[in-house]
């Protein structure tokens, strides 16, 4: 073992990338530093975008994504499968760490600037993942991205804009109301109305593909 | 009927822009409002956790992939855990599930049985396919299968069980026989900081041959073998090689070597069959012999 620095690496072989994302979790929970690089192989393309959505700045999206990293790597027990998807619990982490940093910002400058998300993003958007080595996961995570993206786009504008500002910008409802110069009663009912519209619009995707 | 103030709240709760203090507050409440509590599993959740996805994909900048590994590896390594309690109650909050860290403070999307999208989801498609009558017959005969299958698994996974107690049974007494032995002797073997969770002992008989090793605990999943070592003036030499076995934390030596000439002993993890010398980065336990 000691002309073998890599071992126990070696001596397994092991395929990270035919790890499922639990296996990986419990072995970045061994302190095994390429069951980190795997999990960023497969899932750091969503996390950056969903980043950047929010921060607006590449180089802040980074900031983001490393943060979202390092606590990945200092508390992998953090993710409970039971809960549900990784890649749900990952974004959820990232946007979490995403708004906290639009939070401390607006707090030191006290100026709200983030410009909203405009229908020219759909343009930005280039293609789907790059394929992964769980080509069924892949799949039906390209598929729930088309689905989204598509379902945002059908609402009416002032319901899509009060929905993206609230998770794409953390503004609380009453700030919506401020900004938009509506009423906190109209932000509401929009906000209320547009996720009802989405949660059927997805269903009806969901149906169509079940097809 | 909804409590109004809960209702008027539920947006900010949902999108995850509360602080920390008015979140567990809406939490504690919205468990007293049924009605309340399954607009928000059925509407309000399964929809924010797939916003995300709204996110268009970009290409990610060549350099990052680097920056950030290296970045995240030079923090504080990770631990093996317990898995961190879980909050009680019946409605999981996004944030419950999603903080990574105490302090955060906002709930986020999370997956859970009713929120992923049931027509893409294969694990959704399966339940939802056992759910149609014409496949309910097939379901249950699956289900039936599984049982028997996890049935005989669990018998033969109690037969092992059974077995390796009464291996361990039979070391145990065999160590408690060498301990009885007045002339009998043991060492401690503490962590090195290679490996903070454990400790282990050997056990060595009137001859001075070692015999035994226990460890507090089993070793890492990776670890195949361990190996023992006497250290004179710097110098390791391979004192038994001890193979390991599930969980069983003693295991007795193979070829029993005579300790009469180390002052220190090592025990490193190891591939099948040890190694010529110690790793220092794989020697987790060590202790000095004692002049007994």
């Amino acid at each position: 073992m000691g002309n073998d620095p890599d071992w126990p690496k070696q001596m397994e072989s092991v395929d990270y990338q035919s790890l499922n994302d639990q296996q990986l979790m419990m072995r970045l929970a061994e302190r095994d530093a390429d069951a980190l690089t795997a999990i960023y192989d497969r899932y750091a393309r969503p996390i950056y975008s969903l980043a950047i959505k929010i921060m607006g700045k590449p180089e802040r999206a980074e900031e983001v994504v490393q943060e979202v990293f390092i606590k990945l790597w200092r508390k992998p027990y953090s993710y409970d499968a039971q809960r549900g998807a990784f890649i749900n619990w990952v974004l959820g982490v990232t946007h979490n760490q995403a708004i906290d940093e639009l939070q401390r910002e607006r707090n030191h400058e006290r100026t709200i600037s983030h410009s909203l998300p405009s229908d020219g993003d759909e343009e930005q958007s280039i293609d789907v993942a790059d394929p992964g080595p769980d080509p069924a996961e892949q799949a039906w995570y390209s598929v729930r991205l088309d689905i989204m993206r598509v379902a945002l786009t059908q609402l009416p504008a002032p319901q899509r804009e009060v929905i993206e500002l609230a998770y794409f910008s953390g503004l609380t409802q009453v700030e919506i109301a401020a900004r938009l110069a509506e009423p906190l009663g109209t932000i509401k009912t929009r906000t209320r109305l547009g996720l009802q519209k989405l949660k059927v619009i997805l269903e009806e995707e969901g149906l169509r593909s079940e097809r | 009927m909804s409590n109004p103030e809960l209702a008027d709240k539920i947006a900010d709760y949902a999108f995850g822009n509360m602080s920390e203090r008015e979140r567990e507050a809406f939490a504690a409440a919205l468990k007293h409002d049924p009605e309340l509590a399954a607009e928000y599993a059925t509407v309000w959740q399964p929809v924010i956790e797939a916003l995300p996805l709204a996110a268009p994909l970009v290409q990610l900048p060549a350099a990052m992939r680097q920056r950030v590994l290296q970045a995240a590896l030079q923090g504080e390594p990770a631990t093996v855990m317990p898995r961190a309690a879980q909050a009680g109650g019946a409605i999981a909050t996004p944030m419950q599930a999603a903080t990574l860290q105490p302090a955060m403070s906002r709930p986020a999307p999370v997956g859970s049985p009713q929120t992923d999208f049931p027509a893409t989801n294969p694990w959704r498609n399966l339940v939802a396919l056992f759910s149609r009558p014409q496949f309910a017959l097939g379901g249950m005969a699956l289900m039936l299968i599984i049982s028997l299958i996890s049935v005989t698994w669990a018998v033969s996974l109690n037969a092992q069980h059974e077995s390796d107690m009464a291996h361990l049974d039979q070391q145990q007494a065999a160590i408690n026989a060498l301990i009885a032995d007045r002339n009998a002797h043991m060492v401690a073997l503490q962590p090195t900081a290679n490996w903070k969770a454990g400790y282990g002992t050997a056990f060595y008989d009137p001859n001075q041959n070692v015999v035994y090793i226990t460890l507090s605990g089993p070793p890492p999943q990776t670890a195949m073998d361990c190996q023992l070592w006497g250290m004179k003036n710097g110098q390791a030499t391979s004192l038994a090689v001890f193979t390991m076995n599930g969980w069983l934390v003693s295991y007795m030596a193979h070829a029993p070597t005579n300790l009469k000439s180390y002052d220190k002993l090592m025990l490193t993890w190891e591939k099948p069959g040890g190694a010529a010398q110690p790793d220092p980065k794989w020697i987790m336990l060590e202790g000095p012999m004692q002049n007994n």
